[in-house]
């Protein structure tokens, strides 16, 4: 510091024709400074923060500014639309455009800057501020760098306001020597009377501040920077709202609606939940129809994000509303917001917070069945299959069509959803759904279909069951599909299907051959099943059956009828 | 704002050289006060050579740094470290070099020739040193402000605070009529004259007051809102805002009363007592500004500060105000700065339902005396302070019979009832062109009383005088 000239030179205060042999190097290395920016700024553009390219420029450019602090007071360049010179010599030149850095500080009416000493973290941040600026940008550079203010790098800047036509005002023409004031008695009473008082000049003085008042200035201060914008500016509405008419109220909750999107992206959930919770409770309060649908229909218009963010928010540690803000969240979620949750709620990982979420989403549905029955028509499989188990869950009526609709869809997922849904609502139309699934090709859903069958016993399944018995289907099906399926025949059908059992277990084809033994054993195990005097007596029929596996079956099915074991009816 | 504190810790040597120059200008140089203050100097100086190996002190518009490093002027130093800074201009000094192994007696003989009136007739620096060459100081050179640091000065100071403030009533003029169509109105150009106006105002912040009195516009709600902004940042300032809450400030008061354009003017200015129906629309302009300062753009975040300001600024401290509040709710800070800097404005300013503007020490008479409940009482002082009992274009009459208006506020915290003053006419009624400017804390040293002290303050009118001559 003490070795430095106390005059810093002025960029532009010395003719370029004068240019000094020492000047004249130290501008060829100010503009090699300027290359190194640029190659920094570009690195920051294209690489990663953290990215050791964008080290390695930023210590080139260092290097070069330390070398030219150690001769030069301050590195000062002043700004063209197109160059910046150092002493007047052009140190960088390029056509006018968004790559220009010259036209970026230009444009913004930057017209001089000067690098200090000791500046070096400022300077990684100054080309970080530049590396930002994006073409077609709105950001305003001379503010951003204004805002910033920092302490080693200066910059004066003329204002567009120097090229406008302004209105200056002027302060009026002054007097001369020569005249007189036309009014002295003020003066005459002034100069005849007594001395000003100095008791009057220690009142004064009490003016002065305190200790005790500039604590409290600072402690006023600390509250008014650290002050919650956002809340007071959200109550201050809600103050509104309440105390105004109903032209007012639109006008907030035109607001809110604005404000809401920007709330919910920075996670502010807690004044949220205050403005839905509140404006909810201020519309009740009215008892007026216009202001309760106004409220809805913020509240319409805001579910769908609102319950994107509370889903994603919510399953994670961190970040998410807390218990009452989520209860009150929920609480204001309206009908738009069930496409959401339905999607969003089986993937959640927390069960806490899907139990939370399916309670919400089982409420809207209950209240509005219509979004739900119109996501069994989704083409996303898993959004109308979880619609389908909604369905099933609530046991929405007026689905049968849209769930025997979806039950010909080609995803298993689905049709299988669909299946369950249709067991759960036991109407005609969804028993002839589930007899039709039984012959589906998937083996996943002719067991649900079976099963449900079972569970709900509608009028016809047994007709249904041993039709499809009689026409040999279920001699494709695999050992345990088999079983089951005769288990169901036999829990629906009871000793009626003897006869059929016993045509699988001892009856011959038309060529003289009997079925598989993996089928003739099944059907020995229901005959067992029925457990009557005539399903004994043909299950004996097959008693000495020579294939292995029958015979075990019959055995076990004979013994368990002694054991009375039996336990399908 | 990132200021930063110099290495040293604090600006504890230039704390010590503002007192030692005190010291030297009160008692004779072989006083005790004066040795404990030099030794002081020496002490905290010290500390600085240790950590630093020297020390560089510049002035740079209304900043001081030290060894490179701005200066923060916190709320208690403030008013001492303004006046060090001031002592330093007054002699055109605007960098000071000091090395290591000064001796007492260079400290001594400069801070004398601080404390000391510049000579007339010479450029004040050329003086300063000429004066320092002929004594033993060695390890202290003092030198001219830098012009990469420094503002305007005199008249091209006040050329650029008029064409801040016409560029400012501009924009403001702008907004509004923006804003009244319902329109989103982009902000940037607002925060370029918000930006001016705070710098402008840490530059010199006199020739921003002195704005003040020009009244060349024909819609007083647009320099009424410059007026605010300039007074509530010049108020920040003295507070020791950093800049930008200094800008958020100054954004908030230019826009406090946007509210009212959503009035008619034949209410505004009506003449006499508004009704009932009136004075309910009239008080309803604070709740218009919080919600038309929702379509206004440009900014990372809706400007909520200066929306809850518009909002709160009628409210008074005690809630009394309007508009009435449901949910708890206080004042804000920056809503208290404007309550009082625009109820000075309006009060030295000529309404059409105020028929008779109130001179700049009666305006600041009637904030003092306020009621409890309507201004925050220690901001009430500390506007006091800052604009001293007699502001910037008060007309007075000295007691020398001298006629002169007030064209800064004392650089002395303890003197706010002596300030700067530019003598306009003699005590035998001359007038005076160009006239001297007067410390009014300049001691008689024969009297060891104040050589001038204001009688009175007086009205411009009845002596055909335009204060703006004097101050804008």
């Amino acid at each position: 510091m003490m070795d430095r000239p106390t005059d810093p030179e002025v960029p532009g205060s010395e003719p370029a024709d004068d240019v000094s042999e020492q000047d004249a190097q130290t501008a060829v290395e100010v503009g090699e400074l300027i290359t190194a920016i640029i190659k920094e700024i570009r690195a920051r553009q294209t690489y990663v923060a953290g990215n050791p390219l964008i080290d390695r420029f930023h210590r080139d450019v260092q290097d070069r500014f330390v070398k030219l602090w150690d001769d030069l007071p301050h590195v000062s360049l002043a700004v063209d639309e197109s160059r910046l010179t150092w002493r007047d010599q052009e140190v960088y030149s390029h056509p006018v455009g968004h790559d220009n850095l010259a036209f970026q500080f230009f444009r913004d009416g930057i017209r001089q800057l000067a690098f200090l000493p000791g500046g070096g973290d400022e300077v990684r941040e100054f080309l970080q501020i530049l590396a930002d600026i994006r073409p077609g940008r709105s950001t305003d550079l001379l503010a951003t760098l204004w805002h910033r203010g920092f302490d080693f790098i200066r910059m004066e800047y003329v204002d567009v306001s120097e090229e406008e036509a302004l209105n200056i005002p002027t302060s009026g023409e002054g007097a001369g020597d020569d005249e007189s004031l036309n009014d002295l008695s003020e003066i005459q009473d002034v100069l005849s009377g007594s001395p000003v008082p100095e008791e009057e000049e220690a009142e004064f003085a009490d003016l002065a501040l305190g200790e005790a008042d500039e604590a409290y200035l600072r402690r006023e201060m600390e509250a008014e920077f650290n002050r919650p914008l956002l809340r007071d500016v959200t109550l201050a509405l809600l103050d509104q709202f309440e105390m105004r008419d109903q032209e007012r109220r639109r006008q907030v909750v035109d607001i809110v609606r604005a404000l809401l999107p920007r709330l919910l992206d920075q996670r502010d959930f807690s004044t949220v939940a205050l403005i839905v919770t509140e404006l909810q409770l201020l519309a009740n309060k009215t008892g007026e129809v216009d202001t309760q649908e106004l409220v809805t229909s913020l509240l319409r218009d805001m579910s769908e994000a609102m319950a994107e963010l509370i889903s994603v928010a919510t399953d994670h540690d961190a970040g998410g509303p807390e218990e009452d803000e989520l209860t009150a969240l929920l609480g204001a979620l309206q009908a738009e917001a069930i496409p959401i949750l339905v999607r969003a709620v089986p993937s959640l990982q927390s069960t806490e917070v899907q139990d939370h979420l399916s309670d919400a989403l089982d409420r809207l549905v209950s209240a509005h069945p219509e979004p739900i029955l119109t996501l069994l028509r989704a083409e996303d499989p898993m959004l109308a299959a979880e619609a389908a188990r909604i369905v099933a869950r609530l046991r929405i009526s007026n689905a049968e069509s849209a769930l025997t609709e979806l039950s010909q869809r080609p995803e298993s997922v689905v049709r299988l959803a669909a299946l369950e849904a249709l067991a759960s609502l036991e109407s005609a139309t969804g028993v002839k759904a589930l007899f039709a699934a039984m012959g589906d090709s998937d083996r996943e859903i002719r067991t649900a279909a079976t099963e449900a069958i079972d569970r709900i016993r509608p009028p016809g399944a047994a007709e249904e069951l041993q039709q499809r018995l009689q026409t040999g289907a279920v001699r494709s099906y695999d050992d345990v599909e088999q079983m089951n399926f005769l288990k169901t025949c036999v829990a629906v059908c009871g000793d009626t299907i003897v006869a059929d059992l016993s045509q699988i277990l001892n009856g011959r084809r038309w060529w003289g051959g009997r079925r598989p033994p993996a089928f003739r054993a099944s059907a020995a195990r229901a005959l067992g099943l029925v457990g009557t005097d005539e399903a004994r007596r043909e299950l004996q029929k097959s008693a000495g059956d020579k294939t292995a596996s029958v015979n075990s079956a019959v055995r076990a099915a004979l013994r368990d009828l002694e054991s009375g074991e039996v336990s399908v009816r | 704002m990132n200021q930063k504190q110099s290495e040293a810790g604090s600006p504890a040597v230039l704390l010590a050289l503002y007192n030692a120059t005190k010291a030297i200008q009160l008692y004779p140089l072989e006083n005790e006060a004066v040795r404990r203050a030099i030794a002081d100097v020496e002490a905290t100086a010290g500390q600085v050579f240790e950590k630093e190996g020297g020390i560089s002190i510049w002035v740079a518009g209304n900043y001081l740094f030290l060894n490179d490093l701005q200066v923060k002027l916190d709320l208690a130093d403030y008013a001492t470290l303004s006046a060090l800074r001031e002592s330093l201009r007054t002699h055109g000094i605007g960098r000071i070099d000091i090395q290591p192994r000064i001796q007492s007696e260079e400290w001594v003989t400069f801070l004398s020739a601080l404390s000391a009136e510049p000579s007339p007739g010479q450029p004040a620096l050329e003086a300063f040193r000429s004066r320092l060459e002929q004594t033993e100081v060695r390890r202290l050179q003092v030198g001219p402000p830098s012009p990469l640091f420094e503002g305007h000065e005199g008249a091209a100071a006040v050329e650029a605070a008029r064409r801040t403030y016409a560029y400012s009533v501009k924009v403001a003029k702008e907004m509004m009529s923006g804003l009244v169509l319902g329109q989103a109105i982009g902000a940037r150009r607002a925060q370029r004259a918000v930006l001016r106006v705070v710098d402008q105002v840490l530059q010199d912040r006199a020739s921003m007051l002195g704005m003040l009195t020009l009244r060349d516009y024909d819609d007083h709600s647009l320099i009424h809102a410059v007026n605010v902004s300039i007074l509530s940042v010049a108020l920040g300032d003295h507070l020791g805002f950093s800049k930008g809450y200094l800008f958020e400030l100054g954004f908030a008061a230019l826009f406090h009363d946007i509210g009212k354009v959503l009035i008619p003017t034949s209410v505004l200015n009506k003449e006499g007592w508004l009704n009932e129906e009136e004075w309910r629309l009239v008080s309803q302009h604070p709740d218009f500004g919080l919600l038309m300062l929702f379509n206004v753009e440009g900014f990372e975040e809706p400007p909520y500060r200066a929306m809850l300001t518009a909002y709160e600024h009628h409210m008074k401290t005690d809630l009394s105000g309007y508009p009435r509040v449901i949910r708890r709710r206080r004042q804000g800070l920056f809503a208290r700065i404007i309550a009082l800097t625009e109820s000075y404005d309006a009060a030295i300013s000529r309404y059409s339902r105020q028929f008779l503007p109130c001179s700049p020490d009666e305006a600041i008479r009637q904030l003092r005396e306020s009621e409890s409940g309507a201004y925050d009482r220690v901001l009430t002082r500390a506007f006091v302070n800052m604009m001293g009992i007699y502001p910037v274009a008060t007309l007075v009459i000295l007691d020398t019979g001298e006629l002169a208006v007030v064209v800064a506020p004392s650089p002395n915290p303890k003197a706010i009832h002596r300030p700067m003053v530019r003598i306009i006419a003699g005590p035998d009624g001359k007038r005076i062109s160009d006239g001297p400017i007067r410390d009014l804390t300049e001691v008689d040293p024969d009297t060891g009383r104040p050589s001038r002290t204001i009688a009175r303050s007086t009205d411009p009118e009845r002596y055909g005088i335009q204060v703006s001559e004097f101050v804008a």
